[in-house]
């Protein structure tokens, strides 16, 4: 049903479709909508043989949805920066369990300082948890991640993070096609756990394993991380059947056939970076975006596809990491031959600093130009950092 | 250690086995058709409060249910010795996740089988005593405040022992772990810290919270068994010797247990909705003087050690006739013997220091005493 609803809504409505049995949530800004929303549908009754639990922290809150869903449960909650870091072990410990676990991050900075607005360093630092990526470009493609999320994890057996921008997705309000009760019960099977706490057929799970196995137990989990390379292409065409509109994927390509400069980048930004990128072709300049949904596990073989004829890459990052530069950086570097020569780093929007379509241009344009350092912060104020430079003592 | 000569009615006609009761008098364990929950094959050391306990809990809890019964496992001993891949020694359905959440994910567990139709099936939580009242605790907390339908029981060996005897917030004053050693005259664990956690679960009022030891494993039995009868969240505190970490023989595990209980140190009690409703009479009351600290080198019953390489229990000092015998020093200023430490070592002929002042001065400052643990046992009679 078409809704003038907000990020948060849309996605909890959309969560709601899926019928969850166990969702557990504690608050943080600017996951709160989401799990408040969802707290009320569970209260109305309208979502049956539903269980909402108010924990005490996010640690408890994977926790909760560990034991769920090894109980066999289909299990759901949604967090954010410090958050996702408070609930760090045990989001470890759901992939390495492989519980299909669905969790939003409504992406926030980490602190300190404290910053409640958006950027990706949160769910950066969860990239080698063993969980699923997904990044959502709007609301409807986050609102639609859910129900594939669900599809693709209970198929897996893996835990899948959708990751929507927070505030510029969370609290905006668009109009997004909600997913409908019936099409998504068409669509998502009940849960079928592979492996369930069961007195009627004991299992132990969670046991100790030593060198002898380790090694193995981990490559047995990478090799089911890349089954979702095609699954997640299959589970969004199948929903693009069901429901008549193409969201998810591995990527998303927008005019990149004949562009010199391509730009990478996951999460909202996307669209401004397209508004920016019609400009310039507009103006002449053959440039291009390659939008990546799947961040983990990462589609190289689709980026190296897509990227194939720049010559130009530019890396959009919203995190970073200190002492190295950026993140997504490296994956894409690691898809192309000769590693990646000639791809750069833009890190930007970071704490919520708006990207305009301004910088936007102008960076492309300079990336066009071959005029972009390797590493560049944009809209980086650089009579602060000369100042607080000239003041801190070197060496 | 000397053998005590127990009553024959301690031992004999009450624990696992015995053939002369009648039927209904035997412990559950004495049935040929019990669960047998924790297998033979595991790799606790011999001697194991913990493996003992957790036996006897878990046998007893799938008694209660009928085998409807799913345990979520801490991080600690009882978690690694019973799972060493590709073995497990658990016959029932079990998950471990990590150290501090087990109560968060039997919470889980538990509403996963209310969402799914299975009510029926009960969860029980445990871990060692690191894992409960230290970096479980919030977890744990707040399965109690939602009132969770989770038993949750503690193995308290009073210690870190799966890392190797580090202290933890139940390690009593003057214990020595490989983290509060006795260097010179400084003892062990310091005086005036810990948790009482029982006492914490009651203040959360939940409908039933216990403690046992290994020593009496028929009121173990009985009180999981009364805790299955029960809906909501359920606290069972167990002392379990720990050999290793206590450096005691494998074959005094139970009589440390029941030391623990008859000198006054490990109070056994029942309480319902923050209340002691029950409390087990000490029915013949040994000073822990002499009888738990006794020889040098041999550990007393909560796990310290006295002697010549290790400092006396409680004390930096030697008090009356032999060296590392020793008054205990509980935590709680208002049960030293005389009302507190400076009166009580006043009486002694010991000079006062400057922690019996700290504990008598915090004695004077509470005005009824906190804990209804303290203030109940002594004056209970009966036995459930
Ligand atoms: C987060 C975390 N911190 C530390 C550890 C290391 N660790 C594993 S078991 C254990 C001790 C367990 O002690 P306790 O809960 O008292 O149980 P016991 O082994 O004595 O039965 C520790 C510290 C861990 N596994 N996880
Ligand atoms: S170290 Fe202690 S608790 Fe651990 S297995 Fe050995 S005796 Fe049991």
């Amino acid at each position: 049903m078409l809704r003038q609803i907000e990020g948060s809504q849309a996605v909890a409505a959309a969560v709601a479709a899926c019928r969850p049995q166990v969702i557990c949530a504690y608050p943080i800004s600017p996951q709160t909508h989401i799990v408040e929303a969802l707290s009320a549908t569970v209260k109305s009754g309208a979502l049956a043989s539903c269980e909402f639990i108010n924990v005490e922290s996010e640690f408890a809150a994977m926790s909760v949805a560990i034991g769920a869903s090894a109980a066999g449960a289909r299990a759901y909650t949604a967090t954010a920066s410090q958050g996702l870091l408070y609930m760090a072990e045990a989001v470890y410990n759901a992939a390495g369990l492989g519980l299909p676990i669905v969790m939003t991050i409504a992406n926030r900075a980490i602190g300190a300082p404290i910053n409640i607005w958006n950027d990706h360093s949160d769910s950066m630092v969860m990239r080698d948890a063993g969980w699923v990526q997904l990044y959502a470009e709007d609301n409807q493609e986050a609102a639609d991640l859910h129900v594939q999320a669900f599809a693709l994890a209970e198929r897996l057996s893996v835990p899948v993070m959708v990751c929507m921008d927070g505030f510029v997705l969370t609290h905006a309000f668009e109009r997004v096609d909600v997913p409908e009760q019936d099409a998504v019960d068409a669509f998502l099977p009940p849960y079928r756990p592979r492996q369930r706490l069961d007195p009627a057929d004991p299992v132990t799970i969670g046991a100790m394993v030593g060198p002898e196995a380790f090694t193995e137990v981990r490559y047995l989990a990478h090799v089911n991380q890349l089954r979702a390379l095609d699954a997640v292409p299959a589970i969004a065409a199948g929903f693009a059947a069901a429901f008549g509109r193409s969201t998810g994927g591995l990527v998303r390509p927008y005019r990149v056939d004949d562009a010199d400069t391509v730009v990478v980048a996951l999460g909202s930004v996307l669209g401004t970076l397209k508004d920016a990128v019609d400009e310039l072709r507009d103006g002449g300049l053959r440039v291009g975006v390659l939008g990546v949904t799947t961040y983990r596990p990462f589609p190289s073989a689709a980026v190296r596809a897509a990227l194939g004829g720049a010559r130009r890459i530019v890396v959009l990052e919203r995190a970073f990491s200190a002492g190295t530069g950026g993140i997504v950086t490296a994956d894409v570097r690691g898809a192309l031959p000769g590693a990646g020569a000639g791809t750069v780093t833009v890190v930007a929007g970071l704490g919520g600093r708006p990207i305009t379509r301004a910088s936007l241009r102008q960076v492309l344009a300079d990336a066009h130009g071959g005029r972009l350092e390797p590493l560049t912060f944009l809209d980086l104020d650089l009579r602060l950092v000369e100042r607080e430079l000239a003041r801190t003592p070197t060496g | 250690m000397p053998v005590e000569q127990i009553p024959h009615q301690q031992t004999g006609s009450l624990v696992a086995g015995n053939r002369l009761l009648a039927p209904e008098q035997r412990s559950g364990q004495a049935r040929p058709d019990r669960a047998n929950s924790l297998t033979c094959g595991h790799r606790a050391c011999r001697g194991c409060g913990e493996a003992l306990g957790a036996r006897w809990v878990v046998d007893a809890a799938l008694r209660a249910t009928g085998n409807r019964l799913i345990a979520v496992n801490a991080t600690g001993c009882l978690e690694v010795f019973s799972t060493p891949y590709p073995q497990s020694a658990w016959q029932l359905p079990w998950l471990h996740s990590l150290f501090g959440n087990a109560p968060a994910v039997a919470t889980g567990v538990a509403a996963a089988l209310r969402a799914t139709g299975r009510a029926d099936v009960r969860v029980l939580g445990q871990g060692g005593d690191g894992g409960t009242v230290d970096i479980g605790f919030g977890c744990l907390s707040g399965m109690f405040e939602r009132n969770d339908d989770v038993l949750y029981v503690c193995y308290d060996n009073e210690a870190y022992m799966n890392t190797g005897v580090q202290r933890s917030g139940a390690t009593p004053a003057a214990a020595r772990t490989a983290t509060t050693q006795a260097v010179g005259t400084e003892p062990g664990n310091v005086f005036g810290q810990g948790k009482n956690l029982p006492a914490i679960a009651m203040a959360h009022e939940i409908p039933y919270v216990a403690t046992a030891t290994v020593a009496d494993l028929r009121d173990l039995e009985a009180k999981v068994t009364r805790a299955m009868d029960v809906q909501g969240a359920r606290y069972l505190h167990v002392l379990v010797p720990c050999p290793l970490g206590w450096g005691s023989e494998a074959h005094d595990t139970i009589r440390l247990a029941r030391l623990a209980t008859q000198c006054g140190l490990f109070p056994v009690l029942e309480a319902a909705y923050g209340e002691v409703t029950a409390a087990t009479r000490i029915r013949r009351r040994v000073p822990v003087e002499g009888t738990c600290a006794g020889s040098p080198g041999t550990p007393t019953c909560s796990g310290h050690a006295s002697g010549p390489t290790w400092s006396p229990v409680s004390r930096r000092r030697p008090i009356g006739t032999s060296p590392g015998t020793a008054c205990w020093p509980h935590r709680h200023p208002r049960r030293w013997p005389d009302g507190d430490p400076v009166r009580h070592h006043a009486r002694l002929g010991v000079e006062p220091d400057q922690s019996d002042r700290r504990l008598a001065r915090r004695a004077t400052r509470l005005p009824r005493p906190v804990s209804a643990l303290c203030r109940r046992v002594p004056r209970r009679r009966e036995r459930p």
